[in-house]
C-alpha cells in the first residue's frame, strides 16, 4: 500500500464528492450478430458442453468476444485473432461437424461470422474514443481496461489525438494519482466497486456495447450504517448516434470479465500437469503447494505453508520496494518476483571467485569422483547402479537420483549415507570424508554465489523503470553477464484454494499455460 | 458535544512546498470525530465504530489526534504556573493552540494509553512524523507542529519519554504487548488485518475499524461482516444518541454502536 499525502487525500475526497458517471453505448452490426449467435450456440450445445472439442471451440470464440468487448482494437488485430488461430478453429469445426453433426450448422454460422470479423479493420470503441477526443481534452486522462497490454499502446499511438491517454489497469486506481477523466471500456461489473465508489477522477465515462448492461449493487458494507455512503448515480445514458444499428433491442449478453479465469478447471489443469511431471519425477520428494495463476497465462506452484515465502514488489512513495511475504498471505493483484532462469554458468564463475585460489583444486577433486561415478553408471546402467548403491546402504538411490548425482549441476547427494555408497561403488571409500568436505565447500560457495546473483538481480529490479508495470503482463529483469539469470515480476491473478501435491523440484518454476510457451 | 469549540477550525493548515494549505474537510472530519468519540465513553458499555473510506490516508492518525486532544483537555488544570517548560517542548505553540494551556511537563512526561493504532507503520510514520500542520491565527501567527506532538506515539519517541499512544505493525507474529498489560482506551485498526488477527486481545477497549474500499479483498469483507454480526447480535439500542455526530462527508460510510462490557 503506497503512502498518500494530505494533498492527495484532499484530492481523492474531492473526486468522491463531485464524481459523475457517464455511460456511452456503441454498436456494431456484425460483431453484435456474432455475440448473439455465439450465445445461441452455447445454449444449443449446453448438454454436451463438457466435450473437449466443443469446450475449446467455445472457449476461443468467447475469448475473442471478450477481447473485442474490452479493448479498442481493430476486429482483425493479429494479437487477438491470428491466421493460425483461424486455422485451429477450422480444425475444431471439422471435428464438430464429424462428431456432433447436429451442432454443425450453428458452429459454422458463428465461425463464418468470426472469419468476416477477422477481416475488418474497424472497431466502434476506437471510433468512439477518437470522436470523444475531438470534444474533450484527454490530457491527464486515463483509459481503464480490464486487460491492458503493451501492444495496445502501440495501436493507440497511431492516433495523435489519443496521445494524452494513459492506459491503466484497475490496481493503479488504488493509489493517490487522480485524473481529469477516466474512460472505462466495458460494463461496471468487470471492475471492482472501488473504481466507482472511491473514484480517482471527477468524471468517469463508461464506454460499452449496448448489449452489455451495467449492474450497480449500491449496497452499504455496514448493515446499520448511521450515515450511508452516498452512492454515485450514473448520468443519463448517452447513445452514440447511429450509423450503428441495434442488434436486437431485447437481447442482452452477460460477458463475464473473469470468465477466462473462472472457466479453467484448476484441478484438471493441475492434475494433468502433475501427472506429466510425475512421469519424469515419480520418485522424488513431493510437497503440498498452491496453484498460482499469473498475468499472461503463466502459472507457478508455491509451497502451501506459512513458513515459505515469496518476494513481492510494491511501491512506497512511488518508489519500488521488495519484501518477503508468506505464501499464505499472497493475494491477487500483488506483484511477485520469480526466478525465470537460473544463474547457470555465471553461478560457477561467481562461485570460483569466492573460492579464490582453492577453486582449481576443489573443482578437480570434484571432477575426479564424478567421472569415476559416471563411468560406473554407464557400465552398469542406471537401474543396476541404483540397486548396487542400495546394497551399499544408500537410502535414496533410484534411477532419477542416480541421474541427478551424475550431473555436473548436482554437487553431491544431500545425505552422507548416499554419498558413502557412491564412494564404495567407485572404490574410493577411504577418501569419503575428503570428497564430502570438498563437495560441501563447493556447495557453500555456490549457495553464496546464488545469493550474490539474487542480490544483483534485485538491485536491477529496483533500478529499472517500473512505471509500466501496471500495464504490462510481466517485466523481465536480466543481468548483463552471460548466463546471469533472470527474474520476472508477475501480477497474481488467481490463487487456488485447494492444495496440490507436486514434486519439490517444481516449486517456484514458472510455466506457460497459454498458447506459446516460454518458461518451464 | 465539543467540536473544536474554542478554536476556529478554518485556521487549520498543512504544509505544502509553497507554504500552507487549508486542511481538507475530510481531515477536519476525522479530527472532530476522534474528539467527539470521547464524549460517548461509558464504564459499562464499549463503543464500536466502523468506517469505510476511499483512502485510508490520515483517518487513523487524525482520529487518534482528536482523541488525544479531547482527553488531554479534560486534564487541564486552570491557573497553572506561567513558566512551565513551554519554550523547550517541540511544537509547543501547536499543542497550546489545539489543546489549550495544558500542564506541559505532565503532558510530555506522563504515560497514558489513550489509543493504539495497528496498521502499516511506514505510512503511519509518514503521516504522524512527516507531514507538518499549523494553526494560523487571524494575525498570521503560525503555530506549527506534527501530529506526533499531540498523539506522542511511543514508537517515534526516545526511550523513557512519556507517551499517549502506540503504533504497531500488523506483521508481527504475535499480538503486540502493552506495558504493564494496560488496556488502551481506544484500539484503532487501520485496515482489516490487525482487526482479524488481534481484536480478541482488546475486548475491553473501544474499537475503531478503518477499511479502505480500494483494498476490498476478502479480509475487508470478513471484517465488515464481523462488525455487522456484532451490530445485529450485541448492539445496545441507543442509536439516537449519535444523532449529534457531524454529518458524514461524502464517500465515507460509518457505523457506530455500543456493546455491553
Amino acid at each position: 500500500m503506497s503512502f498518500v499525502s494530505m494533498y492527495d487525500a484532499g484530492k481523492i475526497y474531492s473526486c468522491v464528492a463531485k464524481c459523475n458517471i457517464n455511460i456511452h453505448q456503441v454498436n456494431h452490426r456484425l460483431f453484435g450478430q456474432f455475440c448473439i449467435t455465439l450465445k445461441q450456440f452455447q445454449h444449443v450445445i449446453r448438454e454436451d458442453y463438457s466435450d473437449e472439442f466443443l469446450k475449446d471451440f467455445i472457449y476461443n470464440l468467447k475469448k475473442y468476444r471478450f477481447k473485442m468487448c474490452s479493448s479498442p482494437r481493430p476486429y482483425n488485430d493479429p494479437s487477438i485473432i491470428s491466421p493460425s488461430d483461424m486455422q485451429n478453429l477450422s480444425k475444431y469445426l471439422f471435428n464438430i461437424e464429424n462428431i456432433f453433426p447436429g451442432y454443425a450448422s450453428k458452429a459454422k454460422e458463428v465461425f463464418v461470422m468470426l472469419k468476416r470479423l477477422a477481416s475488418l479493420g474497424d472497431n466502434p470503441l476506437l471510433e468512439f474514443l477518437i470522436s470523444f477526443s475531438k470534444t474533450f481534452d484527454l490530457k491527464n486522462s486515463a483509459l481503464l481496461l480490464k486487460e491492458p497490454g503493451s501492444d495496445l499502446c502501440l495501436t493507440l499511438s497511431q492516433y495523435p489525438v489519443l496521445a494524452g491517454l494513459k492506459i491503466i489497469a484497475y490496481p493503479e486506481l488504488r493509489g493517490s494519482e487522480c485524473f481529469q477523466r477516466i474512460l472505462i471500456i466495458g460494463p461496471n461489473y468487470w471492475f471492482p466497486d472501488f473504481i466507482f465508489d472511491s473514484p480517482r477522477s471527477e468524471e468517469i465515462h463508461i464506454i460499452k456495447y449496448d448489449w452489455l448492461n451495467n449492474y450497480w449493487k449500491n449496497e452499504p458494507n455496514f448493515v446499520g450504517a448511521v450515515k450511508n455512503l452516498c452512492y454515485l448515480k450514473e448520468n443519463e445514458q448517452q447513445k452514440q448516434p447511429d450509423k450503428n444499428m441495434h442488434v436486437s433491442s431485447n437481447e442482452e449478453i452477460y460477458v463475464d470479465g473473469n470468465e477466462f479465469i473462472g472457466e479453467i478447471d484448476w484441478e484438471k489443469v493441475s492434475k494433468e500437469y502433475i501427472r506429466n511431471i510425475h512421469k519424469i519425477e515419480y520418485q522424488t520428494e513431493s510437497v503440498m503447494s498452491k496453484f498460482i495463476l499469473l498475468e499472461g497465462d503463466y502459472c507457478v506452484y508455491l509451497e502451501d505453508s506459512d513458513a515459505a515465502g515469496v518476494l513481492v514488489l510494491y511501491f512506497f512513495h512511488n518508489k519500488p520496494r521488495i519484501i518477503r511475504v508468506a505464501n499464505s498471505k499472497l493475494t491477487p493483484e500483488m506483484y511477485i518476483l520469480l526466478r525465470t532462469s537460473g544463474g547457470g554458468d555465471y553461478i560457477i564463475e561467481v562461485a570460483d571467485r569466492i573460492m579464490g585460489k582453492e577453486a582449481e583444486n576443489l573443482r578437480q577433486l570434484q571432477k575426479h569422483w564424478k567421472s569415476l561415478f559416471c563411468k560406473k553408471v554407464r557400465y552398469n546402467g542406471t537401474s543396476e547402479t541404483s540397486k548396487i548403491l542400495k546394497g551399499f546402504g544408500s537410502e535414496r538411490a533410484n534411477e532419477v537420483n542416480v541421474r541427478n548425482w551424475m550431473s555436473e549441476r548436482n554437487i553431491k547427494p544431500n545425505s552422507y549415507i548416499d554419498f558413502q555408497a557412491i564412494m564404495k561403488l567407485i572404490g574410493e571409500e577411504k577418501m569419503t570424508d575428503k570428497y564430502w568436505e570438498n563437495a560441501r565447500k563447493i556447495e557453500v560457495c555456490h549457495r553464496r554465489a546464488g545469493f550474490i546473483i539474487r542480490k544483483l538481480l534485485l538491485k536491477k529490479v529496483l533500478e529499472s523503470d517500473l512505471t509500466l508495470l501496471h500495464n504490462a503482463e510481466k517485466i523481465d529483469f536480466e543481468l548483463e553477464q552471460a548466463g546471469g539469470g533472470s527474474m520476472t515480476a508477475f501480477r497474481v491473478k488467481f490463487i487456488s484454494q485447494e492444495p496440490f501435491e507436486i514434486p519439490s523440484s517444481r516449486l517456484g518454476v514458472v510455466n506457460y499455460i497459454g498458447r506459446e510457451g516460454k518458461y518451464g | 458535544m465539543v467540536f473544536l469549540k474554542d478554536m476556529n477550525d478554518k485556521a487549520l493548515y498543512y504544509g505544502i512546498t509553497s507554504g500552507w494549505k487549508k486542511l481538507p474537510e475530510c481531515a477536519k472530519y476525522f479530527l472532530k470525530l476522534g474528539m467527539a468519540l470521547t464524549g460517548y465513553l461509558s464504564l459499562d458499555r464499549r463503543l464500536i465504530l466502523g468506517l469505510t473510506v476511499p483512502t485510508r490516508a490520515y483517518a487513523a492518525s487524525l482520529i487518534a489526534t482528536g482523541i488525544t486532544i479531547q482527553r488531554t483537555k479534560q486534564e487541564i488544570i486552570p491557573n497553572q504556573k506561567k513558566k512551565d517548560y513551554w519554550d523547550v517542548v517541540p511544537g509547543a505553540q501547536f499543542i497550546k493552540q489545539l489543546i489549550g494551556e495544558v500542564k506541559i511537563k505532565e503532558f510530555i512526561t506522563k504515560t497514558q494509553h489513550e489509543c493504539i493504532i495497528l496498521g502499516h507503520v511506514n505510512n503511519l510514520e509518514a503521516e504522524i512524523q512527516g507531514e507538518t500542520f499549523a494553526v494560523i491565527s487571524p494575525d498570521k501567527n503560525i503555530a506549527e507542529g506534527l501530529l506526533q506532538d499531540i498523539i506522542r506515539a511511543r514508537r517515534f519517541l526516545k526511550e523513557g519519554e512519556g507517551y499517549r499512544s502506540e503504533v504497531f505493525p500488523v506483521t508481527l507474529p504475535e499480538a503486540p504487548k502493552i506495558q504493564n498489560n494496560e488496556t488502551p482506551l481506544f484500539v484503532i485498526f487501520d485496515g482489516p488485518i490487525g482487526f482479524l488477527k488481534w481484536r480478541d486481545y482488546w475486548q475491553e477497549s473501544n474499537w475503531i475499524l478503518i477499511l479502505d474500499r480500494t483494498e476490498n479483498v476478502s479480509s475487508f469483507f470478513e471484517s465488515a461482516s464481523i462488525i455487522n454480526q456484532r451490530y445485529i447480535q450485541k448492539r445496545l439500542e441507543r442509536d439516537e444518541k449519535y444523532n449529534d455526530l457531524q454529518p458524514v462527508p461524502q464517500g465515507i460510510e460509518l457505523i457506530i454502536f455500543e456493546e455491553k462490557r
